[in-house]
C-alpha cells in the first residue's frame, strides 16, 4: 500500500438535492474510500452512512443543490454535505422562518441517528450561514504506510 | 451506475410474496410502499417481503417496512421478512428492528410460518 498523495486527499461533488441523485453521493463515497484503502466492510458502512447524512439534508426539501466534500484527514475520511435554501439563490423568503429552526431540518430521523451512531466515529450537523451542513467522520482501521 | 430495482409478486402462494431486487433507498422505497398497500387492499392480512436480493437498504426503506408491519398487524396478520444478505442483516441489527420483524432464511419458511 502507498501513501495517498496530498493533492488527492479531497474530492468534491455537487448534485441536485433530490432523492434520485443520492446513489451517486454514496457511490462516489465508496469509490473515494476504496482509493484511500478503506476495507470492504468500512466502505459498506460508509455507503449507508453517507446516504443517511444526505437524507438529513434533503429531507425537508427546499434546497436546489447538495454539495459534498470527501476529505482524508489523517487516517479518517470526513464527509461534509451542505445545502443552501433555494430562496437564497434569488430573493430571500423567510415567510416560513429560519431554516435553522425549521422542524426536522437539522434533526435526523431516529433511525438515521441510530445508523449513523453505529457506523461512524462521529457525526453532526450545523447551520452554515444561510444553509446547513452535516458531516461524518470514520477512521480507517488499517494503517497506510 | 444505478442498479436495477424491481419488485416481483409471486401469485402462486396463499400468502403473497414480494421479492425485491436492488437498492431500496429514498427514491425507490415509495414503490415498495405502494406495493405493500396494494397487497393490503387486495384483502391479504399477511405478506412476505423477500429481501434476499436487496443490496442496499436505508432508513427510508426501514420506515416503509415498519409502516407496513403496523398495517398488517392491525389487520390481524403480519409482515415477514426473508433476509440472507449481510448488509441488510446489519442495518436491521443496528436499528434494533431485528427484534421487531419476523425474519426467515427462506421464502418457504416465511410462507409456512
Amino acid at each position: 500500500m502507498s501513501t495517498v498523495p496530498a493533492d488527492e486527499n479531497t474530492v468534491e461533488l455537487s448534485i441536485p438535492a433530490v432523492p434520485e441523485w443520492l446513489a451517486l453521493a454514496r457511490t462516489t463515497g465508496a469509490a473515494v474510500a476504496s482509493r484511500w484503502q478503506f476495507t470492504y466492510d468500512e466502505i459498506a458502512d460508509l455507503r449507508l452512512a453517507i446516504d443517511e447524512l444526505c437524507l438529513t439534508l434533503i429531507g425537508p426539501g427546499g434546497a436546489e443543490r447538495l454539495d459534498l466534500a470527501y476529505s482524508l484527514d489523517g487516517s479518517a475520511i470526513v464527509v461534509r454535505g451542505t445545502v443552501q435554501p433555494a430562496a437564497e439563490v434569488g430573493t430571500a423568503d423567510t415567510a416560513n422562518g429560519s431554516p435553522a429552526t425549521a422542524p426536522g431540518f437539522t434533526e435526523a430521523s431516529e433511525l438515521s441517528e441510530r445508523i449513523l451512531d453505529a457506523l461512524v466515529d462521529d457525526h453532526g450537523s450545523e447551520a452554515n450561514g444561510s444553509g446547513h451542513s452535516a458531516w461524518l467522520r470514520k477512521e480507517r482501521s488499517v494503517a497506510v504506510t | 451506475m444505478e442498479e436495477v430495482f424491481e419488485i416481483a409478486q409471486r401469485a402462486d402462494e396463499s400468502t403473497p410474496v414480494l421479492s425485491v431486487r436492488g437498492e431500496i433507498d429514498v427514491s425507490t422505497a415509495p414503490e415498495l410502499r405502494d406495493r405493500l398497500l396494494s397487497v393490503a387492499q387486495e384483502g391479504y392480512s399477511t405478506v412476505v417481503v423477500d429481501l434476499s436480493e436487496v443490496t442496499f437498504l436505508d432508513s427510508t426503506a426501514l420506515g416503509v417496512l415498519v409502516s407496513g408491519l403496523k398495517r398488517f398487524r392491525a389487520a390481524g396478520g403480519d409482515l415477514r421478512l426473508v433476509v440472507t444478505g449481510r448488509s441488510v442483516t446489519k442495518v436491521l441489527e443496528i436499528t434494533g428492528l431485528v427484534e421487531v420483524f419476523p425474519i426467515f432464511d427462506t421464502v418457504a419458511g416465511a410462507v409456512a410460518s
